[in-house]
């Protein structure tokens, strides 16, 4: 057989032999070319003052007009605060629940009752963002079911969507991303424990090791590269901190504490008239730090436990 | 033989199309063949296209004569309907493709007919509106300070919906009566007010006197005395959560209700030379958040009002409203009379009130002014442009045909349909299939006027859409209309309407802004938005003091420093184009 210098095959060869597989994954390419890539070119908006008849090449070029307006905005700086403290809380907050549930899940010896409690944890993830704001407003209100345990516990009674002060709504948000991700978030982690050798956890049985034990010496250790993977990728979307909640939930009295940059955007470029180059340079910037972000988490993750994503 | 079946089939199934269309058989020449892109269609449970509205097909029935030779030419229309919900995504689609129609609605245009024109998508129609508009210029000129801003820089670069007067409101501010009968007393006397509803609850009677000696509320001292009454009531009654002044989260309404009784509009607005001013921070303002922030201390607004930022203006905490848990509220207008009775308020009434002029609060500059300033549905509103695409088409026989919407004969037919006279002759299929047989209004003579009688029906089987040609462009005929409505509801209504919005900006001077202005207006309107959301709640709510100079020199500061001048001298700017 044919072999390039290095000894590998060459490509030509390899679609020869494997015609089929390249032949799946043409749909797939297809679609990321037409949905990912070309749309790019949209990027160029944050450079012009965009006009819709105008089109993307025929619109005024103005720079880095867009990104000064973004930053010099009224509240510009507080979003981005409020934006950095949301997602370090959503990632510590939402990092850990869905490996603990899959651990619970795969200790539970009751099957029938394991699948019940695994599709109740799944459900609230497939609750529209509008329903589950509903629900958290009538749980948070100042007669709500969880001020009133609140007030029990000792809290003044209040509206909590409403409080100001720093970090409640934080807080409420992060819990908010808990209550819905968990359990859909557990699935993958439930995959990867089901897949533990079960001999390992026999063998340790054998040696005395209690269930705690074999959780900690065995099925942790098996998920961690899974686990660290999860986390460079949550990292790459950290800017997002469930915006589409907090547009709901959130009101003038909380925007120094609530207002995140997606909603500043979204206040910015949706207003009168639609800034179509703010909007897009707001995403862009996102996006570059995000990007940033999932680098270097990939490469403090390779140091520290060597794994790594890429 | 089967041929012979097949080719008579064939000619069943072409007679059997051609009949709905040939009461109004169209044979428009190329040249005077359009597709208008409209801002909504009707719901397909009337019928699936707009082709078939009965007032559009008897429209491109007549002939136009445009030249005045003699020799009339028909105009064909195939209407285009957005989605509903994507109008405005559509509206870019469509104009970022260069597959924008000849004729197009601009509501939903993310850019304004004077960037339209910059840009080189629409025509400039002023040689064929001053030829063949006579109507429209008539309105125009009948009506000069909504004129002025109808034209940019002299051009006719959009036709605009036009009324004669404005529409009746469909909402204002209503209060319970029933309870100020209930609970009040005779400002003078002292003695219990008596009243109530007559058997068939269709009248409403009673000896009410407010301070001001009338029956209905006129000055905020009227208000204060009747939102005392309405909060004792909600105490007696032991209504749990209830209060007796309906507050908006933002604090005041940026329409310039109810504030510009106090003097100046919290908004942009014209003064009496006509020029365009903002008074946000003005002294009206400032009493406006003085006369709120005592009522809000004394426990008659709703204390949480600040919170409920997911409700629109006109409908704040309507589960509250509709189990009679508050005393005066901005609502609909079927709210009133007895629009709201429910199980234990079956015999609720709700009145409509004026808009309060301000007798107490501030210094004299601040008192005795009528409201000049508040939502009311504006004689202008936004109408269409005609394309690039039309550039070679007889515009001239278009907008002859359309000039016919803005005469008295076409403005009632777009507005309502066919009288009973015109459906006597025309027969329209569709009226006839859905019971109007005798068309959807009479003209009789009242106290030597034409007035207009509507049919009940049109609106109780919500079919005032399908038999008008309201979705097409015209004058929308407001003024002699008989709605046939009960006393309450003509009463609210009368007093609802007693003030006419003089000073407020309309949407045709914000199209005038060139895209530039119009942008950077956007920001700073964005970020005046998100200050005086926070800013006068707290004003009322007494986190910062109304009367502490200082506090109030610090608000007026920053709303200067959003660039509030920027926007009214664009504003002014683009009334003078």
């Amino acid at each position: 057989m044919q072999k390039t210098k290095n000894g590998k095959k060459s490509w030509k060869q390899d679609f020869r032999k494997n015609w089929p597989v390249y032949l799946m994954f043409l749909p797939l390419a297809i679609y990321f070319i037409i949905f990912n890539y070309i749309p790019m070119g949209g990027i160029l908006m944050a450079f012009e003052k965009f006009s819709p008849s105008k089109g993307i090449l025929g619109s005024e070029w103005v720079g880095l007009k867009n990104f000064v307006d973004l930053f010099t905005g009224q509240a510009f700086t507080t979003a981005l605060r409020n934006t950095v403290c949301m997602a370090v809380i959503n990632l510590v907050f939402g990092f850990f629940p869905p490996i603990i549930l899959a651990i619970v899940f795969s200790e539970c010896q009751n099957r029938v009752f394991r699948r019940f409690a695994q599709i109740c944890s799944y459900l609230p993830n497939f609750v529209s963002a509008v329903v589950v704001c509903a629900l958290v407003t009538e749980f948070l209100k100042s007669t709500g079911a969880v001020t009133e345990f609140l007030t029990w516990l000792g809290f003044e009674r209040q509206n909590w969507l409403a409080n100001p002060n720093i970090p409640v709504f934080w807080i409420i948000n992060a819990l908010i991303g808990v209550w819905v991700g968990m359990g859909y978030g557990s699935i993958v982690y439930t995959t990867a424990i089901s897949n533990v050798n079960n001999d390992l956890k026999e063998a340790a049985a054998l040696d005395g090791a209690n269930r705690w034990q074999r959780v900690r010496y065995i099925v942790i250790p098996s998920i961690l590269p899974l686990a660290m993977m999860m986390l460079t990728l949550s990292v790459g979307t950290v800017f997002m901190v469930g915006w589409d909640k907090i547009l709901i939930l959130y009101m003038p009295k909380t925007y120094d504490v609530a207002d995140v940059l997606y909603t500043y955007t979204y206040r910015m470029a949706f207003g009168q008239t639609v800034n179509y180059g703010l909007s897009t340079a707001s995403g862009l910037f996102q996006s570059v730090v995000g990007t940033i972000l999932l680098v270097v988490s990939n490469k403090l993750n390779k140091k520290a436990t060597s794994y790594s994503l890429f | 033989m089967k041929r012979q079946m097949k080719k008579l089939m064939a000619l069943t199934c072409a007679a059997a199309l051609a009949v709905p269309f040939s009461a109004y058989a169209s044979e428009a020449a190329e040249e005077c063949t359009f597709t208008w892109l409209l801002d909504d269609g009707v719901e397909s449970i009337y019928y699936d296209s707009y082709d078939e509205n009965p007032v559009a097909k008897y429209w491109q029935s007549m002939e136009w004569d445009a030249d005045g030779d003699g020799a009339g030419e028909k105009i064909a229309i195939t209407y285009q309907v957005p989605p509903a919900g994507a109008q405005g995504d559509n509206f870019n689609t469509l104009l970022g493709t260069g597959e924008l129609p000849e004729i197009v609605s601009m509501s939903y245009s993310s850019q304004n007919a004077q960037s339209l024109y910059e840009d080189g998508v629409i025509l400039d129609l002023t040689e064929y509106v001053e030829k063949y508009m006579p109507n429209y210029l008539a309105w125009m000129e009948e009506h000069p300070e909504k004129a002025a801003s109808m034209t940019n820089d002299g051009k006719y670069l959009m036709l605009y919906n036009v009324a004669d007067v404005p529409e009746d409101p469909w909402g204002g501010y209503m209060y319970r009566r029933d309870w100020l009968v209930q609970y009040g007393t005779n400002p003078e006397t002292g003695e219990a007010f008596t009243g109530g509803w007559n058997e068939d609850k269709t009248e409403w009677t009673d000896n009410v006197v407010f301070p001001s000696g009338g029956s209905d509320p006129v000055y905020i001292s009227d208000w204060e005395w009747m939102l005392g009454i309405l909060n004792e009531a909600i105490e007696r009654e032991g209504i749990e959560g209830g209060y007796a002044f309906q507050l908006y989260y933002t604090g005041f309404l940026s329409t310039g209700d109810f504030n510009s009784g106090f003097g100046t509009p919290m908004c942009n607005y014209l003064d009496e030379d006509g020029v365009v001013k903002n008074g946000l921070t003005s002294e009206g303002a400032r009493a406006y958040l003085q006369c709120m922030n005592t009522w809000y201390e004394n426990g008659w607004i709703n204390q949480d009002f600040e919170e409920n930022v997911s409700d629109t203006f006109f409908m704040v905490d309507m589960a509250g409203t509709y189990s009679g848990k508050v005393g005066c509220w901005y609502g609909l207008t079927g709210q009133i009379g007895n629009g709201m009775a429910g199980e234990g308020m079956e015999d609720i009434c709700v009145y409509g009130a004026a808009q309060p002029i301000n007798d107490v609060y501030g210094d004299d500059s601040c008192k005795g002014k009528e409201p000049n300033c508040f939502f009311e549905t504006d004689i202008v509103s936004t109408g269409i442009c005609i394309t690039e695409k039309a550039a070679e088409k007889d515009l001239a026989t278009l907008c002859t045909a359309l000039d016919y919407f803005y005469g008295s004969e076409g403005a009632l037919l777009r507005t309502y349909g066919f009288s009973d006279e015109q459906q006597a002759e025309i027969q329209d299929a569709y009226y006839n299939e859905n019971g109007f047989e005798n068309g959807v209004y009479t003209a009789v003579e009242e106290d030597g006027k034409t007035v207009y009688q509507i049919d009940p029906n049109r609106d109780a089987l919500n079919m005032a859409i399908p038999l008008n040609g309201f979705r097409m462009i015209g004058m929308a005929a407001n003024d002699n209309i008989d709605w046939g409505r009960d006393q309450v509801m003509q009463h609210s209504i009368d007093e609802q309407k007693k003030y006419t919005a003089t000073a407020a900006v309309g949407s045709t001077v914000i199209n005038q802004m060139t895209s530039d202005q119009s942008a950077e207006v956007s920001t700073i309107s964005a970020n005046l938005m998100t200050y005086t959301a926070q800013a006068i709640p707290s004003f009322i709510i007494g986190r910062t003091e109304i009367d502490d100079d200082a506090q109030w020199q610090s608000y007026c500061d920053e709303i200067a420093a959003y660039g509030i001048d920027t926007w009214v001298g664009y504003l002014n700017e683009a009334l003078g184009r």
